[in-house]
């Protein structure tokens, strides 16, 4: 009961931060216990690399999902698609593709999205807004949108403009400011990864796909997306592959406890 | 007039910027009324070169509560490049700020709280939109109504006066269908003896100089 008591003030603290207009923290949008769905190894090497050939990077794809409703809506509980990402220099990052709790009454507010970390910096794509049905009456704010936070700085834009001259030109800026030297030759090293756009964890809504937490990349780093027939970065299994998390959990905010998501019944079972 | 002239000139000097008159300045007071005759607003224009380049003002009294100042200035920059620098603020309000370093260059607009680069080729994208919306609202919640009443009185310079850019620019951000009918506006001059007209001088002359 005091427990309760300690959550319920953290959380009232929680939202007189962010009616104060404070940015909202990312894992806000994630809570109650967690689960492990889905948990995959990879290596990645050139495509014309022998097998034995030094990988590029490892990666570890994993999917998490929060009890943030009731148990007959299962299905449709916040998750969040990790990419954890090992160089062989020994630095670290995480792609993220993630939705949150959403709250139905207020879909203007920010909901987590995508997001690109380092042990340093990370770059957040927030999303907020509905989709309008006649755009061409919309305010300009109107619709759904994104906007960057990052420690190199902010943008609002929207996403089918993610290739104009000025979003482009500006999320390059954030990032050079956001990401060291170092940080920014490793990252574009992911944009050649090639993904095929059919793998993922099962083929029942939710799927979750294993190009989604890649795509933070290629959002953050859009003026560097190399064409297709230039991503040559093919990932394979990793027959090394770990059961151990515990080294991500600080840099991937896991939760000390990760059991198993129990099994979903066929699709139409749970709503 | 010397005497109101010397005191531009004296203010020009104490403004603290390097900004320096090479001639007077250049004025015109414009009294716009619709088809009956009727006072719309007043508009005073003013000009001057400067050693740097060109600075120009026009105020905008009684379109709505407050003051409409449009400001245009081309001067050097770093490296001795054309700068072109236009702002819009309401009465004695902080400027929403436009900052143009040449054709191809990105415009830097600025609020007093933040800043958003765009280029000129996306003017008509929502992210353009939406980030010049938040900046005009940033500067002054009534200054994009104002942008609005300025073009539905059609008050705009039938040759486009410089000064005029952020109206045109902040033209894009709300889509509005134009009006079912033009109203009828016409400019005529406005007598200098009128004690309005004095005001009207004093305050395009001091905006001129004071910033």
């Amino acid at each position: 009961m005091k427990a309760r008591g300690v959550l319920l003030a953290l959380w009232a603290a929680s939202a007189a931060v962010r009616a104060e207009g404070q940015s909202p923290d990312w894992f806000d949008a994630f809570r109650g216990r967690a689960f492990l769905q889905g948990d995959a190894s990879y290596v990645a090497r050139e495509k014309s690399a022998p097998p034995d050939a030094s990988p590029l990077f490892r990666a570890r794809w994993v999917v998490l999902r929060y009890a943030g409703f009731a148990e007959k809506e299962r299905r449709w509980w916040p998750y969040r698609n990790l990419l954890l990402v090992a160089m062989p220099s020994g630095a670290r990052y995480v792609l993220e593709s993630s939705m949150g709790f959403v709250d139905e009454s207020r879909l203007d507010e920010e909901r987590p999205w995508e997001r690109v970390a380092s042990a340093r910096a990370a770059f957040e794509v927030w999303t907020s807004g509905t989709a309008r049905e006649n755009p061409a009456e919309a305010g300009p704010c109107e619709g759904i949108r994104q906007r960057v936070a990052a420690p190199g700085g902010t943008l609002v834009f929207f996403l089918e403009e993610l290739g104009s001259r000025t979003v482009r030109t500006s999320l390059e800026e954030i990032n050079v400011a956001t990401f060291d030297e170092a940080e920014r030759r490793d990252l574009a090293v992911l944009l050649r990864a090639a993904v095929e756009a059919n793998r993922s964890l099962s083929t029942e809504p939710p799927v979750f796909h294993l190009r989604d937490p890649v795509l933070a990349v290629n959002v953050a780093f859009r003026d560097q997306v190399p064409p297709p027939d230039k991503k040559t970065i093919v990932l394979s299994p990793d027959p090394v592959a770990q059961t151990d998390l515990s080294s991500w959990r600080a840099l991937a905010h896991l939760p000390m406890d990760l059991p198993p998501f129990p099994a979903l019944p066929p699709d139409g079972g749970l709503k | 007039m010397t005497a109101l002239l010397s005191s531009f000139f004296l203010l020009l000097s104490l403004s603290g910027r390097s900004l320096s008159a090479e001639e007077p300045p250049k004025i015109t007071l414009e009294r716009v009324v619709d088809g009956r005759g009727n006072r719309v607003c007043d508009i005073a224009s003013a000009s001057v070169k400067t050693k740097e380049g060109r600075l120009s003002v026009r105020l905008v009294r009684g379109l709505v509560r407050s003051d409409l100042f449009l400001r245009h200035e081309i001067r050097r920059g770093a490296e001795g490049k054309e700068v072109t620098i236009d702002e819009i603020r309401m009465g004695d309000g902080p400027p929403m700020r436009f900052e143009r370093g040449g054709p191809g260059g990105r415009v830097a607009a600025s609020s007093p709280a933040s800043t958003f680069r765009y280029f000129e080729q996306d003017l008509a994208r929502r992210t353009v939109r939406c980030n010049l919306s938040r900046l005009a609202e940033e500067t002054d919640p009534s200054l994009l109504s104002a942008v609005a009443d300025y073009l539905e009185q059609g008050l705009e310079d039938d040759g486009l006066a410089p000064e005029e850019q952020p109206i045109f620019t902040l033209r894009a951000v709300e889509k509005r269908p134009p009006p079912l009918s033009q109203p009828v506006r016409k400019k005529e001059p406005l007598p200098h003896d009128l004690v309005e007209a004095g005001e009207l001088k004093a305050a395009v002359l001091a905006a001129l100089g004071a910033r």
